[in-house]
């Protein structure tokens, strides 16, 4: 983890401001930073974002494939995670050093999506056993300001809410295969349902205070945090303690309530965010308009 | 010409091959058992949901490693080896803790890297870094057979290796996990029950289902290992971690029992040398 060092005095100036509810910047415990989001960052994916919060930095960027699906579940698409942490962003991600941070942040992201009922995975599959949709979801941290789980949570919902999935309008029968069919107007394409995806909220312990989107100044008081994934119905999707603490039974519980109500504001600002860019999106980036169907039949 | 309707994938026959008229919607060829008999309400094993399966301990079991244990939860065995502290290789960086890495071998497969991770952390909870700076401790893990619920036995294998050990810990860990369905926790899962729940399902998890790992450190009260996959309210959360505190402290009983006969017999031994 990317890691400002500290000296015990500016610590303990840390600690002692969020017990009294304002931190240095301002804020109290339960606020959050000003971010912004962008849509159609990069233009040869399906569907990307960058999302920056405060002086967090992330692009993330959607990239939909055919493939087959997985044996055990033959009428489900897969949706696939990959975390860049870019050398730029700290110069602890220089070679190796950001392995062990993208692994975690893809093993919660896939515990996230992949392994609950927070995305219907079933309307990514086109063909049972034979076709789906593979969705290769990539992150690159530009820069780490603190949070960053969180921000790459929002961006990869934002991402999967405005990526474009060409619509498969039906099979046929190829030598007793079936193959999709697409449809021939290729600006004809479906929106993934993310009204259940849930957002993340990391919670690290500075003092004897949880807070909601800490800096790096105050990452670096916390010895562990705790990452919890929130559907937008304040339901709890996923639960992660990292780093090296130790909480006791109540603070967890208590810690998750909390999530579970900062969750779901989070959550409606980032769903009517989403409707916007949508729409944004509907407006702008057509750079011809649709063909006419008559004129594509001639055989 | 291809039929272009939006109507969903039909099934239709091609004009040369004939196509075996069968199912259409794919199902598992091995349908999936419910996880309790209605009529007698236990589960596939004969327990009812909030009995835990037979526990066996044993330390000791490699005499050339510093600490080595042995645990078995049903049908999960693991066995875990200590060794360290030791110097640091030379091409890790110096650190003013110590450092620990975990090797965790899975016979007959490979145990994910985030599984691996959870444990790591876990581990570098419990111990107690600062009396060893600049030293590597290693903890080997072999699971020579998964039965579910590997993560909470491997905690259990290595807290029990490194009491043998002799390295200086906070506490004795102990892990357990819970499975719910929507309705039920049902406690200490099993292999084929946690694959018989399907998370992933949206229609029919509605009420929610879920997988939670604890890892408890009884005498200190305090949680070391914590994760969580599904769908829960937070309500739930909290009374599924007040059971696996309940199953923890029942793990902690067999293993302090162990722990204490271990103490008498060293006591006997060392008096008989000092005769």
């Amino acid at each position: 983890m990317a890691e400002v060092l500290l000296s015990e005095e500016e610590k303990y100036y840390l600690v002692l401001g969020v017990a009294q509810d304002i931190r240095v910047d301002g804020r109290s415990r339960l606020d959050y930073r000003s971010g912004d989001v962008e849509v159609n960052t990069v233009t040869n994916s399906h569907g990307s974002v960058r999302i920056r919060l405060a002086e967090t930095d992330v692009i993330v960027a959607a990239k939909v494939d055919l493939g087959v699906p997985k044996t055990e579940t033959p009428n489900q698409g897969i949706i696939k995670f990959l975390v860049d942490c870019s050398p730029t962003a700290s110069p602890d991600f220089e070679g190796r050093g950001g392995d062990q941070l993208a692994e975690t942040i893809c093993r919660i992201l896939s515990s996230t999506y992949a392994k609950s009922s927070s995305i219907n995975l079933k309307s990514l599959c086109i063909v049972p056993k034979e076709f789906c949709y593979i969705v290769d979801v990539d992150i690159l941290v530009l820069q780490c300001g603190g949070n960053l789980l969180d921000v790459i949570a929002m961006g990869v919902k934002a991402c999967l809410g405005t990526c474009e999935i060409p619509r498969a309008s039906g099979t046929r029968y190829d030598l007793g295969k079936p193959v999709p069919v697409f449809s021939k107007d290729e600006f004809q394409f479906d929106y993934l349902d993310v009204s259940k995806a849930p957002v993340i909220v990391t919670l690290p312990r500075v003092g004897r205070y949880f807070v909601v989107d800490a800096t790096l100044e105050e990452e670096s008081c916390s010895k562990g945090k705790l990452a919890i994934g929130v559907a937008p119905d304040g339901s709890i999707t996923s639960v992660d303690k990292l780093g090296k603490a130790c909480y006791q039974v109540r603070s967890i519980a208590a810690s998750v309530q909390m999530a579970a109500k900062v969750g779901v504001d989070v959550n409606k600002v980032l769903s009517d965010r989403i409707n916007k860019l949508k729409l944004s999106k509907l407006h702008s980036a057509k750079p011809w308009p649709p063909k006419p169907e008559e004129g594509m039949d001639v055989e | 010409m291809s039929n272009d309707s939006d109507s969903q994938m039909e099934v239709g026959q091609s004009d040369e091959f004939e196509r075996l008229k069968g199912q259409t919607k794919s199902e598992s060829l091995f349908p999936k058992p419910p996880l309790v008999n209605p009529k007698t309400n236990k589960r596939q094993d004969g327990r009812s949901p909030k009995d835990v399966r037979p526990i066996y301990v044993q330390t000791g079991v490699r005499d050339g490693a510093k600490g080595s244990a042995y645990v078995e939860m049903g049908t999960t065995k693991v066995l875990c080896i200590v060794s360290g502290p030791k110097d640091l290789p030379k091409k890790m960086d110096l650190s003013s803790t110590g450092i620990i890495s975990v090797d965790v071998q899975l016979v007959g497969g490979k145990m994910s890297e985030k599984d691996v991770i959870l444990i790591k952390e876990c581990m570098e909870a419990v111990v107690i870094l600062e009396k060893f700076p600049k030293c590597l401790l290693e903890i080997f893990l072999t699971i020579m057979e998964d039965g579910g619920s590997s993560i909470a036995a491997s905690i259990c294998a290595a807290g029990l290796a490194l009491v043998d050990s002799g390295v200086p810990i906070y506490d004795t860990p102990v892990g357990s996990t819970l499975l719910y369905d929507g309705k039920d926790f049902y406690l200490d899962p099993s292999k084929s029950e946690l694959d018989s729940v399907d998370l992933t399902d949206s229609e029919k998890n509605d009420s929610g289902g879920g997988i939670v790992t604890m890892g408890y450190l009884p005498t200190r009260e305090q949680i070391c290992l914590f994760t969580m996959e599904g769908k829960m309210d937070a309500e739930v959360l909290a009374s599924a971690m007040d059971s696996l505190t309940n199953v923890n402290l029942k793990v902690f009983a067999v293993i302090r029992h162990h722990s204490m006969e271990l103490m008498k017999e060293f006591k006997e031994t060392k008096s008989k040398v000092n005769k």
